[in-house]
């Protein structure tokens, strides 16, 4: 692949994807300054990897798997796979009135909530429940069972007071 | 309920602020290439991208090319038209031996094996400096053969298929071989101790079975680890695994990939690298990172 065509083509790919991609790492690590930073390191691996990612068709999965990771790599050693216990006890989320949720503070209070779960359990509900990953999209994602990920997000979806829905495929 | 959810989860934050520009992100990816670049003419020897789906970059051969860098381009890839012989050199015979194919790589540059050998087609991955990797649709004697190089002359991997003359499907075909390729070939040469070509999947003593990584007849896997972090860079969907086989010949590691539109096996003797799969894949990830290029 040609220098200027691969760099237009990842132009093309960064400005119409790096908000959304954002948006993900800002989820995962609720700040902005942090998640430019996962971003932009995601970012610098996908453009050196680019000819091969982008011919499989992979350029978001790729980035959103660097995001999703460098969150992970910080708090795991290599070829440490997640363990029971591995996120810690769960921790109480905020104790808020959920009557109304169109009410924009009430939005924030969401994701606030969403950033009190640990770590592995809000990553599952960002993947699973944002995302609209599978269960099995989103084991792979993590690096763990789907199990796990049902576990997780049963766990997570009681702790946000969200009724679970059934978790298939 | 769940896309409840998945819309109220969509509408708990916006966008946040301005991005830094395109041209900070591009800048950033090219400083990195050319870090990773000039981290290979240093010394070590070969990229080891992400194995199955990654490309390598290839020393010069060990006393072969020392001194010489950079390999010349390509000559320009034919189009589909009708075949016209492509010149290419002669390889001086010190270099031909039993197992030479069609066309190989010396400092860096495609020669041809011996003037049996006619030239129809070349490509090349003329973006990659110092790894050269490439091929040639030829005909020798009556016989049309497809055949990929990747390296210089005496650390090389070839593969060839007796095939019709078909660029774009020739062009195809080294896309998706390449990347195994080079992966395969970086593992092998940057063990320590002598040169020994990497084995093919056949000879791997592990294989798919599935999605699951197993022994061959003969052997067992002793252990296994699933999504080795070596997968940092692999892409979704790839079944990615590590294991250690014994067999009556000894131990082997084996690293495998099987992504949707490829896959790979890396095998290599316990001993050679690493005592354990856990050491010998923090070797490879160091490889990988340390010299991984682009094609």
């Amino acid at each position: 692949m040609r220098v200027d065509a691969r760099e237009r083509a990842y132009v093309e790919f960064v400005t119409a994807r790096q908000t959304h991609l954002r948006r993900i790492a800002y989820a995962i690590c609720g700040d902005w300054g942090r998640a430019d930073d996962v971003l932009q390191a995601a970012l610098i691996r996908l453009y050196v990897a680019w000819p091969r990612v982008q011919r499989m068709g992979v350029e978001d999965a790729y980035v959103r798997r660097l995001v999703v990771r460098a969150n992970v790599d910080e708090h795991r050693r290599p070829w440490r796979r997640e363990g029971p216990g591995q996120d810690g006890p769960d921790r109480p989320v905020g104790d808020r009135d959920r009557t109304d949720r169109t009410d924009p503070t009430e939005r924030t209070a969401l994701f606030e909530d969403l950033q009190a779960l640990p770590a592995m359990q809000r990553k599952t509900v960002v993947l699973r429940h944002w995302l609209g990953l599978s269960v099995e999209e989103t084991a792979e994602e993590l690096g763990i069972s789907t199990g796990s990920v049902q576990s997780h997000s049963s766990r997570a979806l009681a702790a946000l007071h969200v009724a679970p829905s059934r978790e298939t495929r | 309920m769940t896309t409840d959810l998945q819309e109220r989860l969509d509408a708990s934050f916006d966008e946040g602020p301005p991005h830094r520009p395109v041209e900070e992100r591009l800048a950033a990816g090219r400083r990195a290439v050319r870090r990773r670049r000039g981290t290979a003419t240093i010394g070590a020897a070969v990229a080891l991208a992400v194995l199955a789906v990654g490309p390598v970059l290839l020393r010069p051969a060990a006393g072969g090319g020392g001194g010489i860098e950079l390999p010349l381009p390509l000559p320009t890839p034919t189009t589909t038209a009708a075949p016209t012989p492509v010149h290419l050199l002669t390889a001086p015979a010190r270099f031909v031996h039993a197992d030479t194919p069609p066309v190989l790589y010396l400092y860096g540059r495609m020669f041809r094996r011996d003037r049996d050998v006619t030239v129809l087609a070349t490509y090349g991955e003329i973006d990659v400096a110092r790894h050269p990797q490439g091929g040639a649709i030829v005909r020798i004697g009556s016989q049309t053969r497809w055949v990929l190089v990747v390296g210089n002359e005496p650390e090389r991997l070839d593969e060839q298929r007796e095939a019709p003359y078909d660029y774009q499907a020739f062009m195809g075909w080294a896309r998706a071989e390449f990347a195994v390729m080079s992966g395969r070939l970086a593992l092998a040469a940057t063990a320590p101790g002598p040169y020994s070509p990497p084995l093919s999947d056949n000879e791997s003593p592990a294989g798919y079975d599935g999605d699951l990584l197993v022994a061959k007849p003969g052997g067992s896997v002793v252990q296994r680890i699933r999504h080795p972090v070596v997968d940092e860079l692999a892409v979704l969907s790839c079944h990615d695994q590590a294991v250690r086989v014994r067999t009556p010949g000894g131990d082997w590691f084996v690293l495998g990939y099987d992504c949707p539109e490829q896959g790979a096996l890396y095998s290599e003797r316990v001993g050679v690298r690493a005592d354990t799969l856990s050491s010998w894949l923090v070797q490879v990830k160091r490889v990988q990172d340390e010299f991984e290029l682009m094609t």
